[in-house]
């Protein structure tokens, strides 16, 4: 099988300083001693992490809270570099998708199909060819005209993940998202993902705290625990190992 | 870059290369993008594309009215042309203010789509400088029958026109990709940014005519210095001596030019190194 995202190394570090957010603060600042000690120090989201991803492979990511998943995610996705070691990623990538996925709050839902069509580089007609099913799949037919933020987050989940299959890329990018939406959304959504797992050309990596799905689903599980890898392989024996540690 | 008088060929291609992988070769592969940004931008500015454009027109008019006013009635001064000669230097002025205020915003407020996909994040800065020149084109609809209502001496020299607007254009590209990576270390940088913006503007013969300062000691001596660190103050004399003088522009907008590409090759040098920082800071 193709291999397609391959880590080798992986850091990302976060400044962990107090920075100046105001300019205000930037001039006061000179005055009140801040402690220098403090000052290069770096928090490493993600550290010597090595694993290789193949093509049609569905892999889970779990982890608790602040343990970097959402951070491995969107290096993958292109959002941050690498500050340590490499990353490749073979293919087109879907955007990230989270509960406050990129839409812009003051624009229609239709508008938000649109410019999230073209940042991944889809054209207007290729957009046009399924905006339909998006709407229809996002059960959003009577509201995909009104604003964003007249949304509720479930209309919001809903409607990023039907652009997210809809709109096919080779490398579907899913953070903690499967558990919005109604439970009628639910079963839909992840019939539609369990649909596009079988196409196995898409590869699919989700982070996720629904381990019942996961086992289904998920060809590998991803462990991370404060930033490093702990366990990649089998989904049972990860789950197992996991629940074990927590 | 400037520095040390002879400029290294070598180290300036280089840079230049580096300029164009970067950041012009992204943004001209991603037309589209930019394309769909600047529609639904003058549509969250407006609300509605067709009364966009009136308000493009209907608000420098205003301010107009509202300095003419001023300056005319209150401090009985200007000419007789004075509306349309400050007229001619409102608008591009406000195409250059709406482009630096609404960068140094654009990185922080589009934070969560730039969390979740990867695109040249100059387009946004790059946005607001489009959206405001698309304003200010407008403007000029406005600005054409008031110069024939008072009588404006038009020639040739109107050629000059998209000249000055391209100085302009990268002197705020340079700018605006600059503040937009500060915009996100300073998130009040918009507080002083409102109060220089308008030092800056009374500080450039907009209400004024530049001649108006020679009443002042060692007039010659100073303005040279004036017009060659104020870029707008040769931008202003240039686009009042074309639409209304008839005269050619300024001749010292050629070291305003030169100016304005350092600006745009150090703004875009900035913004290049810092693209990937500003991405953890948001």
């Amino acid at each position: 099988m193709r291999v397609i995202i391959e880590a080798r190394g992986l850091g990302v570090k976060f400044p962990l300083k107090q920075r100046a957010k105001l300019l205000k603060s930037f001039f006061i600042k000179t005055k009140t001693a801040a402690s220098p000690q403090n000052h290069m120090r770096w928090f490493w989201a993600l550290k010597n992490i090595e694993f290789t991803i193949h093509q049609g492979e569905v892999i889970g990511i779990i982890g608790r809270n602040g343990s970097g998943k959402t951070t491995l995610l969107r290096t993958i996705a292109g959002v941050y570099l690498p500050d340590e070691g490499h990353l490749l990623v073979r293919g087109t990538l879907s955007p990230l998708l989270s509960i406050n996925a990129g839409f812009q709050r003051e624009l229609s839902g239709f508008e938000n199909i649109y410019l999230q069509g073209i940042l991944l580089g889809f054209s207007k007609k290729e957009i046009d060819m399924v905006i339909d099913d998006i709407i229809q799949f996002a059960e959003l037919e009577k509201f995909i005209y009104l604003p964003i933020k007249a949304y509720s987050s479930g209309m919001m989940a809903r409607l990023g993940f039907s652009i997210a299959v809809h709109l096919k890329r080779d490398i579907l990018l899913i953070d903690e998202i499967l558990g919005v939406g109604d439970s009628k959304f639910r079963r839909k959504s992840q019939q539609k993902l369990a649909e596009l797992i079988q196409n196995s050309r898409t590869t699919v990596l989700i982070s996720s705290h629904n381990f019942e799905f996961l086992k289904k689903q998920a060809t590998r599980i991803l462990w991370l625990e404060q930033g490093e890898l702990k366990l990649f392989g089998d989904p049972e024996f990860v789950i197992q190992n996991y629940n074990k540690n927590n | 870059m400037l520095g040390g008088g002879a400029i290294n060929l070598g180290k300036l291609k280089y840079f230049l290369q580096i300029c164009y992988a970067n950041l012009t070769l992204p943004l001209l592969k991603r037309r589209e993008l930019i394309q769909y940004f600047l529609i639904t931008d003058i549509k969250l500015t407006y609300g509605n594309r067709i009364l966009g454009s009136l308000w493009a027109v209907l608000d420098p008019l205003m301010m107009m009215g509202v300095y003419t006013y001023l300056v005319v009635i209150v401090f009985n001064r200007g000419g007789p042309q004075f509306p349309i000669l400050l007229f001619s230097a409102l608008l591009p002025w406000r195409w250059f203010t709406f482009a630096i205020s609404g960068s140094a915003k654009s990185l922080v407020s589009k934070a969560r789509l730039i969390q979740t996909v990867n695109f040249p994040r100059a387009a946004l800065p790059l946005t607001r400088v489009l959206v405001g020149l698309v304003n200010y084109i407008w403007g000029l609809f406005a600005l054409t029958p008031l110069l024939l209502i008072f009588h404006a001496n038009l020639n040739i020299n109107i050629l000059w026109l998209p000249f000055l607007v391209f100085v302009q254009f990268i002197l705020t590209v340079g700018l605006s990709f600059t503040l937009a990576i500060i915009g996100v270390y300073f998130r009040d940088i918009n507080n002083i940014l409102q109060f220089v913006l308008r030092l800056w503007f009374y500080l450039s013969p907009g209400l004024y005519d530049i001649n108006s300062l020679s009443i002042y000691q060692n007039y010659q001596k100073y303005i040279v210095i004036y017009l060659i660190i104020n870029p707008f103050a040769t931008l202003f004399e240039s686009y009042k001596n074309i639409l209304v003088r008839g005269e050619p522009p300024n001749s010292y907008i050629l070291i305003t030019f030169l100016i304005s590409i350092v600006v745009f090759l150090a703004g875009s040098c900035y913004f290049i190194k810092h693209e990937q920082n500003i991405v953890k800071e948001l």
